[in-house]
């Protein structure tokens, strides 16, 4: 099922973009725990400062006990910062994952060998997730030695569920990105889509504490069913990590289904 | 209106069975009716203009396209219902060519040999040496008919039993052309089937055994070339060493028309001219010039009718 070959030109062709990706992602764990001795030094006059952020703020941003090692770490970087790097990958290599060859004009030679339509799906599909795993990883990791050094005090299951729902923001709208673009066979079409989606699903959850009518759409928000569950704070959400498998699941099986169908164009 | 013709050894099974073949892209229709069978050792030339359809032809039977109506068959297996396993025996030259820009030729080859789980090592040393081709350039330092010759390669390398050839001289050099050219022959010789797609008519005439002209969504045409030469027009000049009767030539079987000037008779024939060269003989002709009208003029012909 799995195509070896293009298994290892896919990650040889985008090993650098993954080192870049991995890179940023400690990079920011390291200056956000860089900073947090200073404000745990000063913890009384920060937690006044935050405090005094207008209450609509301080929901946007889920800023609770905000001078607490988890909660500065919950606010920092699972909040919006890292899961929006997580977004960013997810569109651009989802929205590629069908229509790279095509784009690029190999379709022709590539899609006349002897491979099946969802050999290369699948494995383009993991090519994906091993992208998504590692820059995981590397946050995973970033956090367990810096807060090691930092002689922080959280469980590590509050760090592997963090990881954990930035990779489920990846797999969705990854998933979602590819759907679109083997629908339409254009990876404009499916990166526009997706982020204009993305986007969409980011003010939502970011507004739902401050209007009713849309903390309603919560429960249909990925962003929810995900960094919602503020994982560092409470630990994994069963429940909301099984919807987001389903969901994940659905828009690779439409992937699956709408490249087998539509034509190879160049 | 189509034209189907079964080539050459009736008894063999085609290599490309094509039947009915209709391609919509919503309401806009691209090819519509196409009935057409290739055998082994034969190469069709698939002629015609400019968005003829000619190439989502080549693009449905090889399953890069969804077949709207009717079937294509390879090596007697159904394409767009049957594993892709077929295509390890179909050698393929797309029209619009990019290759792996990152690549060396080399890495190129051995990827999709890789993907074809094949050694083709030897045949692509001696592809290379034949096209002069470095494998160890990089592919995005390569001028477009260098590339061309790696897609010949890429094509040939496997050895298949069907070879889809778009436009396959693109860019290539007179000496690379005639080196091609003998592959062809090479590959025809060994029983490959082979579907040319080209719009340099003296290349088609000089390449292929028959011809399929498609204009307008529609296979118009479909004969061997000699069959398809002997059905036109030829214009046959005799000249004589002394003054000849031309009512006698006009009387002939196949002759069209016969025109005298002094001592040289011109006659225009279809079919035929067995009759005209026998009477020529009697009549002391002493030298026979034979005009014969060309691919290009018929594909003109036949594409202007249909217009």
């Amino acid at each position: 099922m799995i195509l070896r070959p293009l298994l290892m030109k896919s990650l040889v062709d985008h090993v650098r973009g993954t080192i870049a990706w991995a890179l940023g992602v400690v990079a920011i764990v390291a200056v956000q725990l860089s900073v947090y001795p200073t404000i745990r030094d000063s913890q009384s006059e920060v937690g006044n400062i935050a405090d005094a952020f207008p209450e609509a703020f301080q929901k946007i941003f889920r800023m609770q006990d905000y001078t607490s090692e988890i909660g500065y770490l919950s606010t920092e970087l699972f909040t919006a910062t890292v899961p929006l790097i997580f977004l960013a990958i997810a569109v651009t290599w989802g929205s590629r994952l069908t229509t790279e060859e095509e784009d690029s004009g190999t379709a022709d030679v590539f899609f006349t060998l002897p491979i099946t339509r969802h050999t290369y799906t699948a494995t383009r599909f993991v090519t994906v997730a091993a992208v998504l795993s590692i820059v995981a990883l590397a946050l995973l990791l970033s956090l367990i030695v810096g807060t090691e050094i930092l002689d922080f005090s959280v469980p590590l299951s509050r760090f592997v569920a963090g990881a954990w729902v930035n990779l489920m923001v990846g797999a969705v709208f990854a998933s979602l990105a590819a759907a679109i673009g083997a629908w339409t066979g254009r990876r404009s079409v499916a990166l526009g889509v997706a982020v204009t989606l993305a986007i969409g699903f980011f003010v939502l959850y970011s507004l739902a504490p401050l209007v009713d009518s849309i903390d309603a759409t919560t429960p249909f928000n990925p962003l929810q069913w995900t960094i919602g569950t503020q994982p560092l704070l409470n630990g994994f959400d069963i429940g909301y990590s099984i919807t987001a498998i389903v969901v994940t699941a659905a828009f690779i099986v439409l992937t699956f289904i709408g490249f087998q169908r539509r034509d190879i164009t160049t | 209106m189509s034209i189907s013709q079964q080539y050459s050894d009736v008894s063999a099974q085609p290599t490309v069975s094509l039947r009915n073949l209709t391609k919509y892209y919503g309401a806009s229709r691209g090819v519509e009716g196409i009935d057409l069978d290739v055998e082994p050792g034969t190469v069709c030339g698939l002629l015609g203009p400019n968005g003829s359809g000619k190439t989502t032809i080549l693009r449905m039977m090889l399953g890069l396209l969804k077949i709207t109506r009717g079937t294509a068959t390879v090596f007697g297996i159904d394409v767009a219902s049957s594993p892709p396993d077929w295509r390890s025996r179909v050698g393929y030259l797309p029209g619009e060519l990019s290759l792996y820009e990152n690549q060396t030729v080399e890495q190129y080859l051995v990827y999709l040999s890789a993907i074809r789980r094949g050694d083709f090592s030897a045949r692509i040393t001696e592809l290379c040496s034949r096209l002069s081709l470095d494998p160890t350039k990089h592919i995005g330092d390569l001028s477009k008919g260098t590339k061309q010759k790696v897609a010949v390669v890429q094509a040939f390398m496997h050895s298949p039993d069907l070879l889809v050839l778009d436009e396959p001289t693109s860019g290539l050099d007179p000496i690379i052309q005639r080196e091609f050219e003998e592959l062809i022959h090479e590959e025809c010789a060994r029983g490959t089937a082979i579907i040319l797609s080209s719009h340099v008519m003296s290349e088609a005439e000089r390449l292929s055994t028959h011809v399929s002209i498609v204009n307008k969504g529609h296979l118009v045409l479909t004969d061997d070339i000699a069959s398809l030469k002997a059905k036109v027009t030829r214009t046959i000049e005799l000249e004589f060493d002394r003054p000849v009767d031309v009512q006698a030539f006009r009387a002939v079987d196949n002759v069209q028309s016969a025109e005298v000037n002094r001592q040289t008779v011109t006659c225009r024939v279809v079919g035929s001219e067995n009759a005209l060269l026998h009477l020529a003989a009697d009549r002391g002709a002493v030298t026979v010039r034979t005009h014969e009208q060309s691919l290009d003029q018929i594909f003109l012909d036949v594409v202007g009718n249909h217009s």
